[in-house]
């Protein structure tokens, strides 16, 4: 058996929240962000609900979870969320490339 | 909702909200549903979409459901939407994945059988990774069908400049009294305002 994985838990809540019906924030900011990046909302719904968290800590009473993830184009991406998965909502608060597969 | 310090942005519901960021190759309108933030000088500072993976959904059941022929921008962001890569969809539907890569790259059109084929694998993969409930599935499944093999026959597009819009509305009647927006109905294609 291997060592447990880290985040394991907050990768569960993540990947079932985003899977369901919740509720996305998106800034403006972020999704110019996105749109320069070539990333799109699908990219990130998919991510939200296969990724991995990679890192976690709290932005005033809200989970702040940094998920990692392949989308459907082989891209890595890191989507930055503040979540209250009691509420069901998620606000997107950046969205980064990690690495681009050679083709 | 957008947790911003003092009280210097309002939100409000607008009546259509245009949901560019899904990334879609056509206009996907949200009519009453989505709620925007502004600054005071009415800038907008983000929007709130309720239940996304949902809409998402509905969006390529809509789509899968319009006559108009598939263009390779409407393959790429169907296939995006129900979370397949382009070898798994060329596998499916028995297409070469360099023959899918030229038509999602809009170098080649799909012929018409593949295109009813992908047609069919959207709804199939997209009840699967939406991870519809079982009876729900069903009824989709049997509804969306039906219409494929007895109504649907896709059209090819005759001007460019010919806009492809789709409206989604939330339904909400049967929980009426309810305050959280999030769990106040489900995602419907708009058949008031249909298609333009």
């Amino acid at each position: 058996m291997g060592a447990p994985k880290k985040f394991e838990i907050e990768t569960e809540c993540i990947n079932q929240l985003m899977s369901g019906a919740y509720g996305l924030t998106v800034r403006v900011s972020v999704a110019q962000e996105m749109r320069l990046a070539g990333i799109d909302l699908t990219d990130v719904q998919y991510v939200g609900s296969t990724g991995r968290v990679v890192r976690s800590g709290m932005l005033g009473n809200r989970g702040l979870w940094v998920v990692r993830g392949e989308t459907t184009e082989g891209v890595t991406i890191e989507l930055t969320v503040a979540v209250i998965s009691s509420d069901y909502d998620v606000e997107l608060l950046e969205v980064q490339s990690v690495t681009k597969r050679g083709r | 909702m957008i947790h911003q310090q003092g009280n210097a942005f309002h939100s409000c519901v607008v009546e259509h909200f245009n949901a560019e960021d899904f990334g879609a190759p056509f206009k996907i309108i949200l009519k009453d549903c989505v709620s925007v933030t502004e600054d005071d000088d009415g800038n907008m500072i983000s929007y709130h979409i309720p239940d996304p993976e949902g809409l998402l959904r509905t969006v390529v059941f809509a789509r899968v459901l319009n006559p108009r022929k598939l263009s390779g921008a409407d393959i790429k962001f169907l296939r995006k939407a129900v979370g397949v890569k382009q070898k798994v969809l060329a596998k499916a539907i028995e297409v070469d994945p360099a023959t899918l890569s030229r038509c999602e790259n809009g170098m080649q059109p799909l012929g018409p059988a593949s295109e009813k084929l992908l047609r069919i694998f959207l709804v199939q993969t997209g009840i699967k990774f939406h991870k519809l409930k079982e009876c729900e599935a069903k009824t989709k499944l049997e509804e969306v069908l039906s219409e494929l093999f007895d109504v649907l026959k896709p059209s090819p597009v005759h001007s460019a400049d010919d806009d492809l819009e789709l409206y989604f509305v939330r339904e909400s009647s049967s929980t009426a009294g309810n305050d959280n927006s999030d769990s106040d109905g489900d995602w419907e294609a708009d058949k008031a305002t249909g298609t333009r």
